[in-house]
């Protein structure tokens, strides 16, 4: 018997109905079904997951992001691939966001190990991860998050045509880099691929996120030589919460068919002031 | 002339987003660092209303500018 048809017969007949606004109505897919599925056949949680939602039903962890997210933006969430450069400040938490709300297929890669200074922001440091390989934390992330996502890591900083290799098949780039150095290469990789970039920078209470389709301007394109100013102001963690909170909705938008809302924009924020404001760029 | 300047980061030092700005008639976007007392090399980018408009661009009676400076950090 294929696993497939194994599948399908394991959970039908186990789904419940939800009824939500407006009559909709979905099927949920147990969250303990899925789990002993996947334990007791040995099969990948992804893969399970993939035959729930081929039945017809969404997992059931992933019921408070209806509707918010049609079942069907749901399963295309689940079907997508995000490349992301950088765990640091944005990386961590933006893995966080895509892990929970459902990417199927992450990759991601980061050079760097865990200091002291770090620990006031990124949320995969910690006490206990200081020292570590960011990478290393990452996985541990998304094995406790969420373990359905199909997730790579590669431990070391790509630059240049390393990142074609790297975001060949992605259906977005996700630059969560500090620095100037390496982002105008990863601007250009992803435009040499056709891929949309999300971005994002900070630095004290400020930062703005833009998307970056081929051709489109980016705002690192007007930032010179210049290292940045979060040298000295420092990269406290309100504005890199904020910055990732757009930079994953931007993303999921996209992913999901909603559709892109800073497609040639760019949204500005500064904290201090409360000051949100969007752009063309 | 007067106008609405809102700056972002660590240029709101050199002016509070709350008052508004005289300048001379004629002034055009490069002006504001010199006007204010800092570099330009520390905006990165200026906006009237929601367009991002050149370093050189002349500014009018009542413009909302935006300046923004350049961050990376992430």
């Amino acid at each position: 018997m294929s696993i497939e048809k194994l599948l399908f017969e394991k959970l039908e007949g186990h789904f419940v109905e939800k009824v939500f606004p407006k009559g909709v109505k979905v099927k949920v897919a147990p969250q303990a079904l899925l789990k002993s599925i996947s334990h007791n056949f040995e099969l990948d949680l992804h893969v399970v997951e993939q035959a729930s939602y081929s039945a017809g039903a969404v997992p059931e962890r992933y019921i408070r992001n209806l509707n918010t997210f049609s079942q069907v933006e749901q399963a295309k969430l689940f079907s997508s691939k995000v490349a992301m450069v950088g765990l640091g400040g944005l990386g961590g938490h933006m893995l966080e966001s895509l892990a929970r709300a459902g990417v199927g297929h992450i990759v991601a890669c980061d050079g760097d190990i865990f200091e002291p200074s770090n620990l006031n922001r990124q949320f995969l440091s910690s006490e206990s991860t200081l020292l570590m390989k960011k990478s290393a934390a990452a996985v541990e992330l998304v094995k406790n998050v969420n373990p359905a996502v199909s997730f790579e890591v590669e431990s070391q900083f790509l630059e240049g045509d390393q990142f074609d290799k790297f975001i060949s098949g992605a259906d977005i780039v996700v630059d969560c880099l500090g620095g100037l150095q390496h982002r105008s290469q990863l601007k250009d990789a992803a435009s040499r691929n056709n891929i949309p970039l999300v971005t994002a920078c900070v630095a004290g209470w400020a930062g703005i996120v833009a998307t970056v389709y081929p051709g489109d301007a980016s705002p690192a394109d007007f930032f010179g030589d210049n290292d940045g100013l979060e040298e000295t102001l420092g990269t406290p963690i309100p504005a890199i919460s904020t910055a990732v909170g757009i930079q994953s909705a931007e993303i999921l938008k996209i992913l999901s068919g909603k559709g892109a809302g800073l497609a040639g924009k760019a949204l500005m924020f500064d904290l201090s002031g409360m000051i949100f404001d969007t752009v063309t760029l | 002339m007067k106008i609405k300047l809102i700056c972002f980061g660590h240029l709101t030092v050199y002016h509070s987003n709350n008052d508004c700005l005289e300048i001379p008639d004629g002034s055009v976007t490069s002006d504001l660092p010199v006007l204010l007392g800092f570099p330009a090399k520390d905006v990165a980018m200026y906006f009237v209303g929601e367009q991002r408009v050149s370093a050189d661009h002349e500014i009018l009676n009542e413009d909302v500018v935006k300046i923004f400076p350049p961050i990376t950090g992430g």
